[in-house]
């Protein structure tokens, strides 16, 4: 269960870093408040959520691959789908299907074996 | 002035760029990874991840500059993915069955489809590479 929030608290702000930096670079580089905000608010957060990351490994200490892998998906599927609602970005069947495909590997490397916790 | 040489992007500084971005990084997933297991020195690895992380980043900026952004991106993400799943299991022996492993190649692959952008025109000077506009960066208003 603590897994599942942390997982959940980390790729929120993940996401958040990545839509911060998304939302920013429409302003002007280095310059206008909209980048700054962006630029610092996405740092702040994306840097702090490693702290989460960290608790990710120490949850997860004889499987480090599932835990690399559960940390990194979620928040990659998670910032692709609201990067592409918020921005209204469209993305090609290829790139849906790659999506999918990262869902299904998440899965199937979460559920088809051990979970490496104490 | 040679600026033709100047201007092309060298090959070997690119794949020294990339591989730099792959090893560093790589660093700063071994300090997180540290970090989170090894209590006494969590502090010192979380700002020397950080700092690494960083660095990345900027040679990342690098290979974009030299590369087609779809390629870039493509080989960053997967690359990087692929060397820190072979690197942890080769270093901490995790225990993965073969579906766990068939798991994390469809990861692979998925993260490789869905950084591929379509490309709107194809330049059709010498030095496509860097001329290529994908159609979700190019400008619209």
């Amino acid at each position: 269960m603590q897994l599942i929030m942390v997982l959940a608290f980390f790729w929120a702000m993940q996401i958040f870093a990545n839509v911060a930096f998304k939302w920013g670079s429409n302003g002007t580089a280095g310059r206008s408040w909209r980048w700054r905000i962006g630029f610092i608010s996405g740092n702040i957060v994306g840097a702090s959520s490693i702290l989460l990351l960290m608790k990710i490994y120490a949850l997860l200490p004889a499987n480090s691959n599932l835990a690399a892998v559960l940390a990194g998906s979620g928040g990659f599927i998670g910032g692709q789908l609201l990067l592409a609602v918020l921005f209204k970005s469209k993305l090609t069947t290829v790139q849906w299907i790659g999506v999918v495909l990262v869902a299904m590997g998440t899965a199937v490397t979460t559920l088809c074996g051990p979970a490496g916790g104490h | 002035m040679k600026t033709n040489a100047l201007q092309r992007p060298s090959r070997g500084m690119t794949a020294i760029l990339l591989a730099g971005y792959y090893l560093i990084g790589l660093a700063a997933n071994f300090c997180f990874k540290e970090g989170g297991t090894d209590a006494a020195h969590h502090w010192y690895y979380f700002i020397g991840g950080n700092l690494l992380g960083i660095a990345s980043t900027a040679l990342l900026m690098g290979v974009y500059a030299r590369l087609n952004v779809n390629l870039a991106m493509v080989l960053a993400t997967s690359g990087a993915f692929l060397l820190l799943q072979g690197t942890f299991w080769l270093v901490y022996h995790s225990p993965l069955t073969v579906w766990q492993a068939a798991g994390i190649l469809l990861v692979g692959v998925g993260t490789v489809l869905a950084s591929l952008q379509p490309v709107e025109r194809r330049s059709t000077m010498g030095n496509a590479t860097t001329t290529d506009v994908p159609a979700e960066r190019a400008p619209c208003n």
